[in-house]
């Protein structure tokens, strides 16, 4: 496994559209963990994105690196269905002004991999749809991808419009992109991200511990 | 040294072709900012030739002028004949916004195939019509006549207009009416179709460049350089889909006397060599500020002529120090030896500071004297 992984983080490091599918088709057809596979894809678009940093790499490579691992998620998932996790879709999108949506989209995947449940509102998103996302779907979860400095005061508005309608509290809010503790202070959400690997199993735990809390309240009640 | 002061149009051309300019000649990029100083709205100045002209001609005697006119009516022709969905000021915007290009897709991965087979023209009119765009000939005639009755007063009274049209390489068309994500993906996915349909269409393209100059009557005219820096492709990627478009339609343009202009949008310090492969004297590279352009003096400084690149930032919130600071390093580095035009980085922004527009013009009259 270690040698597949390495060599499909390498191919996508090298945009290598067609070898990164042949060895993911291959470590399908093996038996190997299609999570661990879609990971090694992930590792290379990390690579893709650091040579991007260091000025190797240029803005169409990091586009076609995202492009390829959205592929290879779709690959992944219509292989070897995920079990699908039985709750109400996370609410996703970028948030009003903003139009950045590469970040976003690796994390839907990797979360629809994982078998949960998104539903992507694309980008340039109105407050008042992230609300009604919510409502028509009794989802608890919203995900907020913002990457330029007027999507800040997007997220704070969509947050306090919650607040508004009485949904805060029941609500829990992951902000990802160019963000930081200041500005999930500033926005007033729950928890912020900058690591894709890391809001999935952020939003299973808190699947996990709301799904737990709604079935204490309904012995208790 | 020259006894006498050059004119406008001598102090061009020799800092184009390598002569000795008396000073360096200026060239800010005056467009819709030029509608505040004349007391209009960027809604007049999109719809009527007259007010772009009169307002143009406000600033110009208001700044105390300067050698190079960009057209006053660029934008408005640009805006009623381009071929991507526009949003005009007072009609889909407020009376005070500039214009805005919309890009949205009208271009499909089986449309190369098409542009291959049919050409061109076929392609131009599949995009109007995607594009719900009409083009009305008597319209744009009557539009055509004014601006050149405009452009010879202007020129009568010395002050020679700096291009004809505004113009686009395959692959900026292309990548316009596919946007840039559709079109990344061909790139890696079909990059053999993207160069044929390009040289499918680079004759046509070298044709509508040669009329558009003779009906406006200039010779010079604008390449754009939107989406081939390397703030979005790489240096391989423009030496293989760009650079061969750009030198074919240059070279053969600059065989018979016309000029391209170089309007590079972005970052362009990694392709900066492939630019000394054209004919010495014979081209302008304009820059906007993102290019390293102490890197370009060195890289085609003797070769071609450099215009920029006081950066739109400065020039809205600097300060007048900030600006003569800024201007002043410009004529102490890339001046010397000539070929050096002292610009905007690309058109002046609409809410530039009357003050630091005139110190550049100020400062470069004065201290770029050779
Ligand atoms: C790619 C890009 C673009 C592309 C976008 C294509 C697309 N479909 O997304 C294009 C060319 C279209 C673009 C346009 C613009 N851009 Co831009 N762009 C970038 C660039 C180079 C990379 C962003 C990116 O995709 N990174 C890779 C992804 C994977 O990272 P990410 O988004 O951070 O996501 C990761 C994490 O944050 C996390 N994550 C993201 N969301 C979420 C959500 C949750 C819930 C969780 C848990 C995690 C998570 O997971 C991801 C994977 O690890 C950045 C530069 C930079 N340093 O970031 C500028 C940058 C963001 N852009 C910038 C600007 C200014 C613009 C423009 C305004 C430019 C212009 N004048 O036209 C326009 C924006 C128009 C608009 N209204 O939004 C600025 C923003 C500066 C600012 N402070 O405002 C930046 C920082 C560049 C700069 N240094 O100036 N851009």
């Amino acid at each position: 496994m270690w040698r597949e992984k390495q060599l499909i983080a390498g191919a996508l490091a090298h945009l290598d559209e067609v070898t990164v599918f042949k060895l993911v088709r291959k470590g399908l057809a093996k038996g190997l963990d299609q999570f661990l596979l879609v990971e090694a894809a992930r590792d290379g678009v990390k690579l893709v994105s650091e040579k991007y940093h260091r000025g190797e790499y240029f803005l169409a490579d990091l586009i076609m690196s995202a492009e390829i691992f959205r592929e290879v998620i779709d690959l992944a998932i219509r292989f070897n269905p995920p079990k699908v996790i039985d709750c109400p879709p996370v609410i996703f999108g970028t948030v009003k002004e903003d139009i950045h949506d590469i970040g976003k989209n690796i994390v839907i995947g990797l979360m629809r991999c994982r078998g949960l449940q998104v539903l992507d509102l694309g980008v340039d998103v109105a407050e008042r749809d992230f609300l009604a996302a919510l409502k028509s779907t009794a989802s608890n979860i919203l995900c907020l991808t913002g990457l330029i400095t007027p999507a800040y005061d997007s997220m704070r508005r969509t947050i306090a419009l919650l607040e508004e309608e009485g949904m805060r509290d029941s609500t829990s809010i992951i902000i990802g992109g160019l963000v930081n503790e200041a500005i999930r202070e500033y926005v007033k959400a729950d928890y912020f991200s900058t690591d894709a690997s890391e809001g999935v199993p952020l939003c299973i735990k808190i699947i996990n511990k709301k799904t737990s809390l709604k079935k204490k309240k309904q012995v208790k009640g | 040294m020259t006894e006498r002061e050059m004119t406008s149009f001598e102090r061009i051309e020799a800092a184009i072709t390598f002569g000795s300019p008396d000073r360096v000649p200026l060239c800010p990029q005056v467009d819709y900012m030029a509608v505040l100083l004349a007391g209009k709205t960027c809604a007049d100045f999109i719809t009527s030739v007259e007010t772009a002209n009169e307002s143009v001609r406000v600033a110009f005697e208001k700044l105390g002028g300067w050698d190079w006119l960009y057209p006053p009516a660029a934008s408005l022709l640009f805006v009623k004949t381009f071929f991507m969905e526009v949003k005009i000021p007072g009609k889909d915007l407020p009376a005070n916004s500039i214009h805005q290009i919309i890009e949205k897709p009208v271009m499909f991965m089986e449309d190369y195939d098409f542009v291959i087979e049919k050409g061109y023209q076929a392609y131009k009119e599949l995009i109007y019509n995607r594009l719900n765009k009409e083009i009305d000939a008597e319209e744009i005639k009557t539009i055509l006549f004014e601006i050149v009755e405009n452009h010879k007063k202007w020129e009568e009274a010395g002050v020679p207009i700096q291009k004809a049209g505004t113009h686009l390489l395959p692959f900026e068309i292309f990548c316009l009416h596919r946007t840039f994500e559709e079109f990344v993906r061909d790139m890696y996915r079909i990059p053999d179709k993207i160069i044929a349909a390009g040289d499918a269409i680079v004759m046509d393209l070298i044709n509508e460049i040669k009329n558009s100059c003779r009906i406006l009557n200039n010779k010079a005219f604008w390449l754009g350089v939107w989406r081939s820096s390397a703030s979005f492709i790489s240096p391989r990627q423009f030496e293989k889909f760009v650079f061969p478009h750009m030198k074919q339609i240059s070279v053969a343009l600059i065989e018979e006397g016309y000029r391209p202009i170089f309007h590079l949008d972005g970052d362009m310090t990694p392709m900066l060599q492939f630019f000394t492969d054209f004919p010495k004297g014979t081209c302008v590279m304009a820059l906007d500020g993102c290019t390293d352009i102490r890197k370009a003096k060195k890289v085609v400084g003797g070769n071609m002529c450099i215009m920029g690149d006081v950066p739109p930032t400065l020039l809205c919130i600097g300060t007048e120090e900030e600006v003569r600071h800024y201007c002043k390093a410009l004529i102490d580095d890339i001046g010397p030896g000539g070929g050096f035009i002292m610009g905007s980085g690309c058109t002046v922004p609409i809410n530039a500071k009357f003050e630091n527009l005139k110190t550049m013009i100020d400062v470069t009259k004065t201290y770029g004297k050779y």
